[in-house]
């Protein structure tokens, strides 16, 4: 049996399973709560006018787009550090960015004061330049929309490939050439644009100042936030895959998971030395070594990113799933925290100035975090995405041929006659 | 003596003004009048120090008719020029009756001998509304009507600046029902250019702004459809006003001296004009002092420089609003000071409790050895080589 060689999506389990009612049920709830905070405003929040971001900003779309990062972390060691076995992984990591976005993206309209003014942002001309917005407002979803969207294209490409009728086959195949034409620049922008906005996601912390605590509060925090977006992003596209590998019965791929780790391991590496060495440069290891509570969370933080790059390292125990899972995981969760902690609890505005999210603002940011999961698992049913052998895709078609009657290419995608 | 045809850098020289002031006074002019203006139209102080030099004083004959002589008292307290080094070094103020000691028989020399000396150069500035009613006898100067004074003067000006309200469409004497027939200049002098400055009284930037671009370059600023000079009087008040993010908010005074009026709230409801007002007051306040201008100082903006609003329209009446106003359903920000509520912290709670329990679930089904084909995750065993499959 060889390893992960292809996409194959997932066929032999029900589209309307029963945890994937749940979440579209949440879904349901988070997307019904938006529009009552359309008409009803932000008075059933726990937002304030000393704290102007609840957790719609700094979790969903803060949090979760660094989780989004795969497609970028991923693809810039696939394609530009020629680590050419990432390939196999790259349709998760886009798809897994690509909802991330979609949903933060979505959760930042909700949020915003003015969201009638959205569409400002299709012309140039309404834009402020003087606003320090502008860069994240223009570029997330210039970049999600576009970028993304376009990297995502193949497997949609390949579904309506397969069922479509000769006619729409002979303008899809004189159209590729200007897609694949076009698909490095693209490809080129999807680096670009998630360097530039994840960093100023950080930039525009800095400009908060002292309200941030001094051991998150520093001029390194554009470069640390693109890295840990690479970070987040790895640890993501690890778990999903483990998780979807556990629910659908794949078989895992050791040696293409035990890449991924190592990737992780490298970036974190890179992330821990930048932070600490930062931390040390600014003469703030004292603050982290007090006995408040900012110095616990920092150090429940960086642990929780340093265990899993202590694990990650070592060749021998990259090829343990459980090790590989649960370092994913922490790693994860450690990033999370770096995006989280800084934004909302190590961010105090002023003296006697709390924050806590109301029950309606928690659960429609988790109706936005179900969005992503129905979005995901929906795709991966309908799309060749999630990565297996060879063999299992040869009984994926075989499968398909038996239940679509519309089904006209062979294995190798082209067409049968009939 | 004066000398006429002196322009004004051997003016400033002779009468040992410092270049540093001149270039001073050319930056002001700049902050002022930032565009619309030939004069300022330049990059530094010194480009327009170099054009403005070139200039000839402008021989300035001011007349007074139905006024409060507020607009003068606004160039009186216009300290950057201040009054002196105004008129006696920028402009040629050669008559103006509220300012000049000679009174009777010596004034009215003085004003002859103004006009005769600069026939058909001089710029005319008039403040003051003029009565036209019953031939015009409700004002008189040495005799004449006011009526007959203005077309003798206006029709040997080269041009007619009608500075304030009352000069530009009739001001507070034409309200109605105008016992006096008052109107502006522009009623009565066709043949000549003519700009308003309208303001009760007007900023004396925008005077100034308009005599030296006259005094240069013989041409007036580009004017709207009310003879306003545009430079100064191309946007509304509430485009700019300090105040603008209180209205977009929806936070407004309700009364004099109420919480949000002593907060610095949007004073519309109180019937401030703004939204419909053209002028340049909410950027360029008055005595080069901050916030001295009507809404600075808590009291809603009259329009007076909109002919159909000031003394039509009642001071604390709301007018329409054309543009973007606060809608009725926008979001109130304010909120109370969070705390934790239990129902939140439950559903944190749960949150986190199902991500942790799924991941430690997941991780324990992962335990099984390379090769163990037992549980559903399990590994592939070791990739063969190429080929092998």
């Amino acid at each position: 049996m060889l390893p992960w060689q292809r996409g194959v999506h997932v066929y032999d389990v029900p589209f309307f399973s029963l945890p994937f009612l749940i979440f579209l049920a949440l879904t349901l709830i988070g997307l019904g709560l938006s529009v009552l905070r359309a008409f009803g405003g932000l008075g059933f929040t726990g937002m304030s006018d000393a704290y102007a971001w609840g957790i719609w900003k700094t979790f969903n779309v803060m949090t979760l787009t660094a989780l989004g990062s795969g497609g970028f972390a991923i693809g810039i060691a696939a394609w530009i550090f020629k680590w050419e076995r990432l390939h196999l992984v790259m349709r998760t990591a886009l798809l897994t960015s690509f909802v991330f976005y979609f949903a933060g993206l979505l959760a930042l309209t909700v949020d915003v004061g003015r969201p009638w003014n959205m569409w400002h942002l299709l012309f140039p001309s309404h834009w402020n330049p003087e606003s320090s917005l502008l860069e994240v407002a223009v570029c997330m979803p210039l970049y999600a929309m576009i970028f993304l969207a376009y990297e995502n294209l193949p497997p949609l490409w390949e579904r309506l490939y397969v069922h479509a009728s000769d006619g729409i086959r002979r303008a899809m195949r004189s159209v590729f050439p200007v897609l694949k034409w076009l698909y490095p620049f693209f490809v080129a922008g999807a680096y670009v644009l998630p360097a530039m906005h994840q960093s100023s996601l950080g930039a525009l912390l800095l400009l908060s100042g002292d309200k941030l605590h001094p051991l998150w509060q520093s001029q390194m925090l554009p470069l640390l936030y693109v890295i840990q977006a690479g970070v987040a992003g790895t640890a993501c596209v690890m778990v999903t895959l483990m998780a979807g590998c556990l629910v659908w019965r794949r078989r895992l791929d050791l040696t293409t998971l035990g890449d991924l780790g190592k990737l992780m391991g490298y970036i974190s590496l890179l992330f821990l030395a930048l932070r600490w060495g930062d931390i040390i440069a600014r003469g703030q290891l004292g603050a982290a070594f007090t006995s408040d509570g900012f110095s616990v969370l920092f150090h429940v933080e960086n642990l929780s990113v340093l265990v899993p790059t202590l694990f990650m390292l070592q060749p021998k125990q990259r090829r343990r799933p459980r090790v590989l899972f649960l370092s994913a995981v922490t790693a994860m969760l450690g990033a999370m925290m770096y995006r989280f902690i800084p934004t909302t609890i190590a961010f105090v505005p002023g003296e006697l100035k709390f924050y806590f999210p109301s029950a309606l603002e928690v659960l429609m940011s988790a109706g936005y975090v179900s969005l992503t999961i129905v979005l995901y698992t929906a795709a991966v049913k309908l799309f060749a995405i999630v990565p297996a052998s060879l063999e299992e895709w040869y009984e994926a078609v075989a499968w398909a041929r038996e239940n679509f009657r519309t089904i006209r290419v062979d294995s190798h995608g082209k067409a049968t006659r009939d | 003596m004066r000398r006429r045809d002196d322009t004004l850098d051997a003016h400033l020289t002779r009468c040992g003004v410092s270049r540093r002031d001149f270039l001073g006074f050319c930056s002001r002019l700049m902050v002022a009048a930032p565009f619309g203006l030939a004069i300022t139209n330049r990059m530094t102080p010194e480009a327009v120090a170099a054009e403005l030099g070139q200039a000839r004083r402008p021989s300035v004959i001011w007349l007074h008719f139905q006024d409060c002589t507020g607009c003068s008292e606004t160039l009186l307290r216009t300290s950057q020029p201040d009054l002196a080094d105004l008129i006696f070094h920028v402009i040629s103020l050669d008559y103006h009756e509220t300012l000049m000691a000679a009174s009777g028989y010596a004034a009215e020399k003085a004003l002859h001998e103004a006009m005769d000396a600069n026939d058909g150069n001089f710029i005319l500035v008039v403040e003051g509304s003029i009565p036209e009613k019953d031939e015009g006898i409700y004002m008189t100067l040495a005799g004449k009507p006011a009526i007959k004074v203005l077309e003798e003067v206006g029709n040997r000006a080269a041009a007619i600046i009608a500075i304030g309200s009352c000069a530009s469409w009739g001001g507070v004497p034409s309200t109605p029902p105008n016992p006096t027939g008052a109107a502006g200049v522009d009623r009565y002098i066709r043949n000549k250019p003519i700009v308003n400055i309208p303001g009760c009284p007007p900023n004396p930037y925008v005077l100034l702004g308009v005599v030296l671009e006259y005094a240069r370059y013989g041409t007036l600023p580009e004017l709207d459809a009310l003879r306003r000079p545009r430079f100064a009087f191309d946007r509304v008040i509430h485009d700019h006003c300090p105040r603008r993010p209180h209205f977009d908010a929806g936070r407004f005074a309700k009364a004099f001296g109420d919480d949000g009026h002593r907060q610095g709230w949007c004073l519309y409801e109180l019937g401030c004009k703004g939204p419909d007002t053209h002028a340049a007051c909410s950027t360029r306040h008055f005595n080069e002092v901050e916030d001295v201008w009507p809404i600075g100082i808590g009291s809603p903006c009259v329009g007076c420089t909109e002919q159909h609003i000031a003394f039509k329209i009642p001071i604390f009446s709301t007018i329409p609003i054309h543009g973007a106003k606060p809608p009725d359903t926008y979001p109130p920000v304010e909120a109370p000071a969070g705390s934790v509520a239990p129902l939140a912290t439950g559903l944190v709670g749960l949150g986190v409790g199902a991500v942790g329990g799924a991941a430690f679930v997941a991780s324990r089904r992962f335990s099984a050895e390379p090769g163990d084909e037992s549980v559903p995750g399990r590994p592939n065993p070791e990739p063969k080589k190429e080929g092998e499959a």
